[in-house]
């Protein structure tokens, strides 16, 4: 029984040191690609917004704006699809890279985004209970929410006071919209425009926050 | 530039010492109202445009919600027009700045 207890306290420890170096494993892989995607997008909109923010001609001034405009979303696939053509995602396939990969990059893309949230804490990019550089009326902030509730949620991924003017903003021009069929093309419109609306919010917010800390 | 950002400074340029709201920007531009927004933003940061909130008071007399005015700023004013004027603008600014055609006059003399 003492021997069976014994073999079984082993097992379990394997097993737990399995898991942790499995776990870490993936929280390194992922973290590394993650962290080296972060940095690229990083650099690229800090780039982009360096080299464009003074006359608002990104895909003009910019190489790497212009690159991106041009490829966009698009180009990724032809990239992809150019390594299917040499057979590399298939001998990645085979390996199951891929499938580590995809894990590793969703444990350690969380781990990276809480760090990366906490550098930006730390360096004074982000700041917590600061009035932003957009300057919202009070009663903005504290009125009622005319904004549909489809698009309510948008408020808490706007940086500061930027959610709670994008609303007004979207409740005004939707109150003032009679037509409900116009209304419904609206409000898709605005949801059709979020992943664009919080990436410009963000960049915007961190360009003016960089500008303050040089003036 | 895109062709956006030239339809919402056209759309501002047709009126510059005019403040415009979204809702103005939106039929004035043809642009739908979820891209002008992001538009304002990057304007705004780059401080082409300006913009403030209309006082509470008169549009709750008239029962709708206070609205937010654009308008261009001089620098703003100059260099869009310099921009969309450049070389750079392929896309019909002319267009955008035109006036509208006049109507056409009737011929004089007999038919």
């Amino acid at each position: 029984m003492t021997r069976l207890a014994s073999f079984a306290c082993i097992g379990v420890v394997l097993y737990i040191v399995a898991v942790t170096v499995g776990v870490v494993f993936y929280i390194v892989v992922g973290a590394v690609a993650v962290a080296v995607a972060v940095a690229v997008v990083f650099v690229v909109c800090f780039l982009d917004q360096v080299l464009c923010s003074r006359d608002v001609t990104i895909g003009v001034i910019s190489p790497i704006g212009a690159v991106l405009r041009i490829l966009g979303f698009r180009g990724f696939f032809r990239v992809l699809g150019f390594l299917s053509y040499f057979g590399v995602l298939n001998y990645l396939g085979y390996l199951g890279v891929l499938r580590e990969v995809a894990v590793g990059v969703v444990v350690g893309g969380v781990v990276v985004a809480v760090g990366f949230l906490l550098f930006l804490l730390v360096i004074g990019v982000v700041e917590v209970g600061k009035r932003r550089a957009v300057q919202v009326p009070a009663h903005l902030r504290t009125g009622p929410v005319l904004a549909p509730k489809t698009l309510r949620w948008v408020r808490g991924l706007l940086p500061g006071d930027e959610g709670a003017a994008w609303l007004a903003e979207v409740g005004s021009c939707l109150a003032e919209t009679t037509d409900k069929g116009e209304r419904r093309r609206y409000v898709r419109s605005y949801r059709r425009k979020i992943p664009q609306l919080i990436w410009t919010s963000w960049t915007e917010h961190l360009s003016a926050s960089r500008q303050r800390e040089l003036l | 530039m895109t062709v956006a950002v030239q339809a919402v400074l056209g759309a501002l340029l047709q009126q510059p010492d005019t403040e415009l709201y979204g809702l103005e920007i939106v039929k004035a531009s043809g642009l739908e109202p979820g891209t002008i927004y992001p538009i304002l933003q990057r304007l705004r940061g780059a401080g082409w445009v300006s913009d403030r909130w209309e006082d509470p008071e008169p549009a709750h007399t008239e029962g709708r919600p206070p609205r937010r005015y654009y308008q261009l700023t001089m620098e703003g004013r100059t260099r869009a027009i310099h921009t969309l004027q450049s070389g750079r603008d392929r896309s019909g600014l002319s267009r955008l700045l035109a006036p509208p055609p006049a109507a056409p006059t009737p011929e004089a003399g007999p038919a």
